[in-house]
């Protein structure tokens, strides 16, 4: 049984224009211990999903309209509050984009771990306060007793998402969920905080849904990759193959757009022609369709079902790049 | 500032000095916090320098101030002693300020907390309340509580706070409104926080330094209506007050302004001194303010 199991997710927004189907149709899964990244543009639901995991979905204006979140067996949709919040932090935490915003400007450091220690553990003040010093010096946060003290803006961006991570690595989660961990940082820092949540995660055993929209972030951090398009997951599957031979045209052209420096200089850079789809009315077939180079009427009729391509991968396309064999054209 | 400061500016006050030093750096909060001291020493040195009973008739009635040096700021129409009524004065004005403005905030914080963290009906029926309460003009409901329940101390603490409280409700609210949708409330919702804890630990400490500023001026506003009340014989009678003597004198006005005049300036000057404290903390508190 995989630790999370997402399945049919359909999460939505009432707005005055109608109601808008960020996520819609979302299957996915993640394994005890492992890593899979969530990729798409912005506003293809990647963060959506990972909140409506928690159920934060409601506090956006939103609601979820159908599916289920399995945890560990249980339909996180099902809980009632009291159990809810039972394995919010507890047992999944989620670390956030830009941590001067995610943390308590009011409150030390110190003060947010052993808060979010007592949450959910029986444990006395002084306790607490041991165990945060040990949590600081395992995101190996320098001088780890002295920043107990210390408030959020006193603090450098990358000791911020330490200390953040810190917070939510303070129950021992099974699961963390990092809504784009590093765009925030300097690529140095972002490289460090990429090597100490890799580390991190082999340590505890932990497995992570990683949100982001870098493709370079994803190689070098996760097992596997999902990639959404307007609300459903088009193409997943283990990263390196699915990088090698991407088989959804959609994943192709987000790689292609990449790979600039496989260009012979002076060429146009590739893009994906057209724009994202209204997530008001999305298109009865496949919602890459329209600015699909391979697509046929067939497109159109209706939604493509998710398919096996072997080695673990799966896509909705009916028109794949099926094989390496075919070959890639660099734009 | 120096021209040093054209160099890129740490993002937040990382090495801004404290609130003290911060508030003594800012001119208004400075002769405020003086002038408040000067009030504060004149109510607890006063008693050791003047004791005795304020009703007492101990000389000669209206005598001018500096006319017997048993007297020093002279004496009433009855021949009370000025400066005794002036420090009894001082401590009811502090006392009841005080204590009105910690029931306005009290009040006030609960119905903006909840109005502007629960939205919604909730907040549609606290904040009528709220209006119902603003529609009214503060000072004749004030003086219908006072009126209506026997004059005391305890009763105009109770009118003022009671009539005190919407403006801060509606400034808790409005904080609320804009703090419940920031993403460290978000995060620590993702901690399995409950709902009266993320208020209490999360919200409120982010909510309260304005309102903090806002209650020096409330203690300002609950002072003069102190007087206001006293001086239309609606204080506690057994207690003599700055409005009480104001409101004995004004028929010697002519011939003995100084009855009048001397509380009058003792209003004005705490008055004054909690008004320039209040617009003080709010800059010293302002983050955006903090590197003017």
């Amino acid at each position: 049984m995989p630790l999370l199991e997402i399945r049919g997710l359909q999460t939505w927004f009432e707005t005055r224009a109608g109601t808008v189907k960020a996520v819609n149709g979302v299957d996915l899964s993640i394994e005890r211990g492992e890593t899979v990244a969530l990729v798409g543009e912005s506003g293809s639901g990647k963060s959506v999903t990972a909140y409506s995991v928690l159920r934060l979905i409601e506090a956006a204006g939103g609601r979820i309209a159908g599916g289920e979140v399995l945890f560990d067996g249980t339909d996180m949709l099902r809980l009632d509050l009291a159990s809810l919040r039972a394995v919010r932090g507890n047992r999944i935490a989620m670390i956030f984009q830009e941590p001067l915003s995610a943390l308590n400007p009011v409150q030390s450091i110190g003060t947010q771990i052993v808060e979010a220690l007592r949450l959910h553990r029986d444990i006395g003040l002084r306790a607490a306060r041991e165990r945060a010093v040990e949590l600081l010096e395992l995101v190996r946060m320098p001088s780890p007793r002295e920043r107990l003290e210390e408030y959020p803006h006193r603090l450098s961006g990358g000791m911020r998402q330490r200390a953040m991570i810190a917070i939510a690595l303070a129950c021992e989660p099974d699961l963390l969920i990092a809504d784009e961990p590093t765009t925030a940082l300097d690529v140095t820092t972002q490289a460090q905080i990429l090597d100490l949540l890799r580390e991190l995660q082999g340590r505890l055993g932990m497995a992570m849904l990683l949100i982001t929209h870098d493709l370079g972030v994803v190689a070098e951090t996760a097992d596997r990759v999902a990639v959404l398009y307007a609300g459903r997951v088009v193409e997943q599957g283990p990263v390196e193959t699915l990088f090698d031979a991407p088989a959804h045209p959609y994943t192709r052209g987000l790689l292609d757009a990449v790979r600039i420096e496989e260009l012979p200089p002076g060429s146009r850079l590739p893009e994906i022609p057209g724009m994202v789809p209204s997530l008001l009315a999305l298109p009865p077939g496949c919602a890459f369709a329209p600015r699909c180079p391979r697509a046929t009427p067939a497109c159109d009729a209706g939604p493509p079902a998710m398919r096996a391509g072997g080695e673990g991968r799966l896509h909705a396309c009916f028109n794949p790049w099926l094989s390496t064999v075919e070959g890639r054209v660099p734009a | 500032m120096s021209g040093i400061a054209l160099t890129a500016a740490p993002p937040a006050a990382s090495d801004s000095p404290g609130l003290l030093r911060r508030l003594a750096g800012n001119r208004s909060a400075a002769l405020g916090g003086v002038l408040l001291a000067l009030v504060l020493g004149f109510a607890v040195v006063g008693p050791l320098l003047w004791p005795g009973d304020p009703w007492e008739m101990v000389a000669a009635p209206m005598l001018w101030p500096g006319e017997d040096m048993a007297n020093p700021l002279g004496t009433d129409v009855m021949g009370r002693d000025l400066a005794t009524g002036l420090v009894s004065g001082a401590r009811v004005s502090l006392l009841i300020g005080l204590v009105a403005t910690l029931i306005a905030a009290t009040i006030g914080t609960l119905f903006g907390a909840l109005g502007g963290f629960y939205g919604g009906r909730t907040d549609a029926v606290l904040m009528r309340v709220t209006e119902l309460f603003q529609t009214v003009p503060t000072f004749v409901l004030a003086v219908v509580l006072v009126a209506v329940f026997r004059p005391s101390v305890t009763t105009a603490v109770l009118a003022i706070g009671i009539v005190s409280w919407p403006a801060t409700a509606r400034l808790v609210r409005a904080q609320f409104l804009v703090l419940r949708d920031r993403e460290f409330v978000l995060a620590a919702e993702t901690l399995g926080m409950s709902t009266p804890r993320l208020i209490l630990t999360q919200i409120l400490p982010n909510a309260l330094p304005p309102v903090i500023a806002m209650s020096t001026l409330t203690i300002a506003h609950a002072i003069q209506t102190e007087a206001a009340l006293s001086f239309l014989g609606l204080g506690d009678p057994n207690v003599m007050s700055w409005g009480t003597i104001i409101g004995g004198g004004r028929e010697q006005l002519t011939e003995a302004w100084y009855v009048c005049g001397l509380p009058g300036i003792a209003i004005i000057v705490t008055v004054l001194a909690f008004n320039l404290l209040g617009e003080g903390l709010n800059d010293a508190l302002n983050p955006h303010l903090q590197r003017r």
